[in-house]
């Protein structure tokens, strides 16, 4: 506690201070500023209604990001029914892509069509830069999902791309 | 990290590099936060208060304090009797502290009175230990079953437990099953469907739904976690089991519920088609939540719950309004049926699981109740949360 109102002044100037890069965060998680919002917004809000119990509140960004990054994988934990669609979600296929990735709105739509927890895994992983390990404590799963999904989300990536790429001819 | 694996975090930290926060957002999110506090010292207040309550009055049949439609929800710690009552007996007590500090949270309730769970905590966010936890009957500290990490689900029949789990690469879940105290097995290879209702065990028999991405729709069953699963219906997806009867609701090609309703019996494979009549057909309910008893089958969505009579196939839907919680993520729902009540539960998913509520439905007196906490039912057993412990007892 830093002071008499239980330390929620220095609440309240975390969020003036940080609130844009998180919400860039959380849109870079969700993909759309809609879902940033709502994102944002329950993260910063629980961990506004916890900071008593937030641990380091010198530096509660961090536990931001991670509270963000489990809701996005929670998402995909209860998850509604899949359903099919038109095209196969893995095919094997050749390294190729990198040259595809100039794509951005391909790759957007692409990225979006994935389901939360893969986009949460990519974004740990390839944005945050953290080791398999530090994804699964941090989105509380095993390391081996960490990997499966991963994986899963490469590999449809690479589809979603290669496909797109041949329809262009 | 290869190269596409970079370009993809390229391209992500990119597209956000030029959006704004909208106006007015820091200060909605304080405003959140003050009634959320506000609302949790009230929970707590009203938590306490009710705890003491049942502890004066714990006989050999209990009237549960109930919350009262529309009601304050200080208005569960009086003392005044609520209306309607469900008369309990064979009640006990099952504490939430666990081993290790976590608590105690259920998933389901088994015909024998078997509660499982698992250990979660509350800090903001949820955390949960990745671990399966037993009581019943007895009453008493749950113990540990095995670990299951992600557990999101789970069911039982007292003889054995199962769980999705992810196990490997082409599937995002395997079920799951464990018994007595052997190690668990996984069950089949082809996966199992992502839904609550998409598994279930009664009476010593396991049934669920495989990965609809990697076959077309095919009931599984299995008599133990050792044996071969059998496929016991392909074309649709089971959604309640109570035995001998598998509820399966006919699937399109493509997915989605066709509107056909089968009951399969679990022993000789002999279908017989359900014709419903009334307000409600399964048509487009694949989000619902389901139970099933010896005579009924239910499903609860769109914020109430139908009733079908199996044996004459008249489906009404209760006039009652369901509770919601609301969440970024959406609520869990749980829809259980027993011998004599069904119980709906709802809490935020990945929010606070003492803001669950329940709505309990008498379908002998066709009356119904809501209940602060979450709550359950299988055979005759009725479950609920009351504070720091839940209560299990039999319904009279």
């Amino acid at each position: 506690m830093s002071g008499p109102d239980g330390g929620w002044g220095q609440f309240d100037r975390f969020i003036a201070h940080r609130l844009p890069a998180l919400y860039r965060y959380a849109y870079i998680l969700t993909g759309n500023q809609h879902d940033a919002e709502d994102l944002v917004q329950e993260a910063l809000t629980r961990t506004g209604v916890a900071w008593s119990r937030v641990k380091r509140k010198d530096d509660p960004e961090a536990y931001v990001r991670t509270t963000m990054a489990r809701i996005m994988a929670n998402r995909w934990r209860r998850p509604r029914r899949e359903r099919l669609v038109a095209d196969a979600p893995e095919l094997p296929v050749e390294d190729g892509a990198l040259d595809r990735v100039a794509d951005a709105d391909r790759l957007d739509s692409a990225l979006a069509s994935l389901p939360p927890r893969m986009r949460a895994v990519l974004v740990l992983r390839y944005v945050e830069e953290l080791s398999e390990e530090e994804t699964a404590r941090a989105l509380g799963c095993s390391k081996g999902t960490v990997k499966s999904q991963a994986s899963r989300a490469l590999a449809k990536l690479r589809v979603v791309m290669s496909l797109a790429e041949n329809r262009h001819g | 990290m290869g190269d596409f694996e970079r370009a993809i975090g390229e391209h992500l930290r990119a597209r956000a590099g030029d959006v704004g926060v909208p106006p007015h957002l820091g200060e909605r999110i304080q405003t959140r936060v003050t009634v959320r506090r506000h609302r949790r010292r009230l929970a707590e207040i009203t938590s306490a208060v009710a705890t003491v309550a049942v502890m004066i009055a714990v006989p050999v049949a209990v009237q549960l304090r109930v919350e009262q439609p529309r009601s304050p929800r200080l208005a569960a710690s009086t003392t005044r009797p609520p209306r309607p009552n469900l008369r309990v007996d064979h009640l006990v007590s099952i504490p939430r502290e666990l081993p290790g500090g976590k608590v105690f949270s259920a998933l389901a309730l088994g015909s024998d009175g078997t509660l499982i769970g698992q250990g979660t905590s509350f800090d903001g966010m949820s955390h949960d230990d990745g671990r399966l936890w037993r009581s019943g009957p007895a009453g008493g500290t749950p113990r540990q079953v095995t670990s299951a990490p992600g557990l999101w689900a789970a069911h039982t029949d007292g003889e054995r437990i199962v769980w999705p789990q992810n196990t490997d690469r082409r599937h995002d879940f395997q079920l799951m099953c464990a018994e007595a105290d052997a190690a668990p097995r996984q069950l089949g290879r082809q996966g199992v469907a992502a839904a609550e209702y998409a598994f279930a065990a009664d009476s010593g028999i396991v049934v669920w739904n495989d990965e609809v991405n990697d076959t077309s729709h095919t009931v599984w069953a299995a008599r133990s976690c050792d044996e071969t699963p059998q496929p016991l219906f392909q074309g649709g997806s089971g959604v309640a089991f109570s035995y001998p009867d598998v509820l399966v609701a006919g699937e399109k090609k493509r997915g989605g519920f066709d509107g056909r309703l089968i009951q399969v019996d679990v022993d000789s494979g002999a279908t017989v088609p359900l014709h419903l009549t009334g307000p409600s057909g399964l048509a487009g309910r694949e989000d619902a939540a389901f139970a099933a008893n010896r005579q009924v089958l239910a499903w609860a969505d769109g914020g109430t719950v139908t009733v079908l009579d199996r044996r004459t196939g008249a489906a009404k839907a209760i006039p009652v309004r369901l509770p919601h919680t609301t969440g970024v993520n959406g609520e869990i729902r749980r829809l259980t049926a027993g011998n004599k009540v069904l119980v709906y539960s709802t809490q935020p998913q990945d929010g606070d699981p003492d803001t669950a509520k329940s709505l309990v439905y008498d379908l002998r007196t066709a009356t119904s109740f809501r209940l602060a906490g979450d709550a359950y039912a299988a055979g005759d057993w009725f479950a609920w949360r009351d504070g720091a412990s839940y209560r299990l007892g039999r319904v009279r």
